[in-house]
């Protein structure tokens, strides 16, 4: 495996757009998104993520 | 060739982005989603946009010969966001088994990059564990450092 241009690859643009295609209720995002959350209320929520004890979040 | 990865556009939310992969088989929009399992856990889903059926494709493999140039611009998505909700933690397993160990495969060849912005584990039999190079994990949980 190659490795990333991490110079490069900050310079990628980020645009913010209105017109985004609507996967909201796409079924096939919807059954991964299941999964997930099937997986981690089996499982549990792993107390490292309970307890992050962070807050720096940048809206 | 352009290594750098492909440009991106993401939603008002900031929880999907887009990009367009080009090759072969043509332009393919791929979508990436961060979504909400609950707290400050989010699943990552990304796969193919299907413009005339106006829906994801569920096949997902869309073999345009560009591989490394998705999977950078995934990386450049998964630190975009990170880096603006730096409490939440991103947890990421392919579509299969392979997917999942290609994305592995992409964190151990830029072991040092990743791990200065990205608090890793990996998932060994229902336990998270702190990720160590070049071993094999069944999911990867990632949040900013």
């Amino acid at each position: 495996m190659k490795k990333l241009n991490w110079k490069k690859l900050r310079k990628i643009k980020f645009v913010v757009v209105d017109d985004f295609p609507d996967v909201s209720n796409d079924p096939f995002f919807q059954k991964k998104h299941q999964e997930a959350k099937d997986f981690f209320e089996r499982t549990g929520i792993p107390d490292f993520i309970k307890n992050t004890g962070k807050s720096k979040e940048q809206q | 060739m352009n290594r750098k990865g492909y440009e991106f556009i993401r939603d008002r939310s900031q929880c999907k982005y887009s990009f367009f992969s080009k090759g072969p088989m043509g332009i393919i929009r791929k979508i990436v989603e961060f979504e909400n399992v609950t707290g400050d856990l989010y699943n990552l889903a990304f796969g193919d946009w299907d413009e005339s059926l106006q829906k994801m494709d569920s096949n997902n493999r869309s073999n345009n010969q560009d591989t490394y140039l998705v999977l950078a611009t995934v990386v450049a998505a998964v630190l975009d966001f990170t880096e603006k909700f730096q409490n939440r933690y991103i947890h990421i397993k392919g579509i299969t088994p392979s997917r999942t160990r290609l994305f592995r495969m992409v964190i151990n060849a830029n072991w040092y990059e990743i791990t200065k912005k990205l608090e890793l584990k990996g998932l060994v039999d229902e336990e998270w564990l702190p990720f160590e190079r070049n071993k094999n994990y069944e999911a990867v949980m990632a949040r900013y450092k």
